[in-house]
């Protein structure tokens, strides 16, 4: 072990020491034969506790302690290797280490960094396919959703100012709201892979602009003579309207998305500074 | 090429055009559903109400 790990080791067991009545409610600990099992246990109960806010004020300590945890772990002479890398892939997949985390563990093992290198990124590849087919699947959602209103009033057996109708109008206006919501949350992730990517942003964001600067103002157009009959029947909905705020927002929501991903892309940390500390 | 397993910028890059390609052909589908929806609104009850 290197004297920084014994460095690291120490920090740890101090972190154990001053939270001992609490992490014994979960486990008896004897600190001088930790194995990796205790220390899996421990980070998951650091996470656990850290976002339960219980311990918020330690929370910058506990975060810490994670990847010293993980450190002291991998620098275990008895740890085998395979073993400790399938270990650390489980942990960094149920959110109980991160990135950095794993980086900075595993760049301390040399060996062990291919190996980290071609698993991060096919998570890369694999956060893409999920961040675009989201990206499609919203789309599709308020298509669909836009054609469902199309069906009720094409086809439905009530009149059109009728209170049962302008109940079952109401429903359908609102998953069109909810599709958007989605649309949002997409489009914006959509753009900030994008970049990561090396896509121009202007490309990027052509998708985005096309949708809410160019088809939202016909849906919008469409929706508030529907909401005006729903108004006869005393049911407030302001879809319409939201709609038109969206468009006005994403002229500038494009701005600040696109200053958002280029701040994030200058504070991506180096391999030196994630060796340093992750 | 595999796309399944992008290595490089350039493999992004490409991975990336084909889901953008695919989301394009979504939202020219959603044009026509807000064209269809805006078709039977002006019919049936105008949109200038």
């Amino acid at each position: 072990m290197t004297e920084q790990s014994e460095q690291y080791k120490d920090e740890f067991y101090r972190f154990i020491h001053e939270n001992k009545v609490a992490l014994n409610a979960v486990m008896p600990i004897n600190i001088d034969t930790l194995t990796p099992e205790d220390i899996r246990i421990l980070c998951n109960f650091a996470t656990y506790k850290a976002g339960e806010g219980h311990y918020q004020e330690q929370k910058g300590r506990m975060d810490k302690s994670l990847i010293d945890g993980v450190r002291v772990f991998f620098a275990r002479p008895d740890v085998d290797g395979p073993k400790a890398i399938a270990k650390a892939f489980s942990w960094y997949e149920k959110g109980a280490m991160n990135k950095s985390s794993l980086k900075a563990a595993m760049f301390e093992q040399p060996e062990f960094s291919p190996r980290v290198e071609k698993y991060l990124s096919k998570k890369r590849s694999e956060n893409y396919r999920k961040s675009f087919s989201d990206m499609r699947d919203s789309i599709n959602n308020l298509a669909d959703a836009v054609r469902d209103v199309n069906k009720l009033l094409k086809h439905s057996d009530e009149p059109l100012d009728s209170p049962a109708m302008a109940l079952k109008m109401r429903k359908q206006l609102r998953k069109i709201n909810g599709a958007l919501n989605r649309c949002d949350q997409s489009g914006r992730s959509g753009i900030a892979w994008a970049h990561r990517a090396g896509i121009p942003m202007d490309k990027a964001t052509n998708a985005v602009q096309d949708l809410y600067l160019k088809k939202l103002p016909g849906l919008e157009q469409a929706i508030r003579p529907l909401e005006k009959v729903l108004e006869s029947q005393g049911i407030k909905s302001s879809i319409a309207e939201q709609l038109n705020r969206r468009q006005f927002l994403w002229r500038h929501d494009i701005k600040e998305v696109r200053q958002e991903v280029r701040r994030q892309s200058y504070k991506q940390p180096t391999q030196e500074q994630s060796h340093a500390f992750g | 090429m595999p796309l399944d397993n992008p290595q490089t910028p350039e493999e992004d890059r490409e991975l990336w055009q084909q889901c953008a390609d695919q989301s394009l052909e979504s939202a020219a589908k959603l044009h026509d559903a807000i064209d269809e929806l805006d078709e039977t609104v002006s019919r049936m009850i105008g949109k200038d109400e």
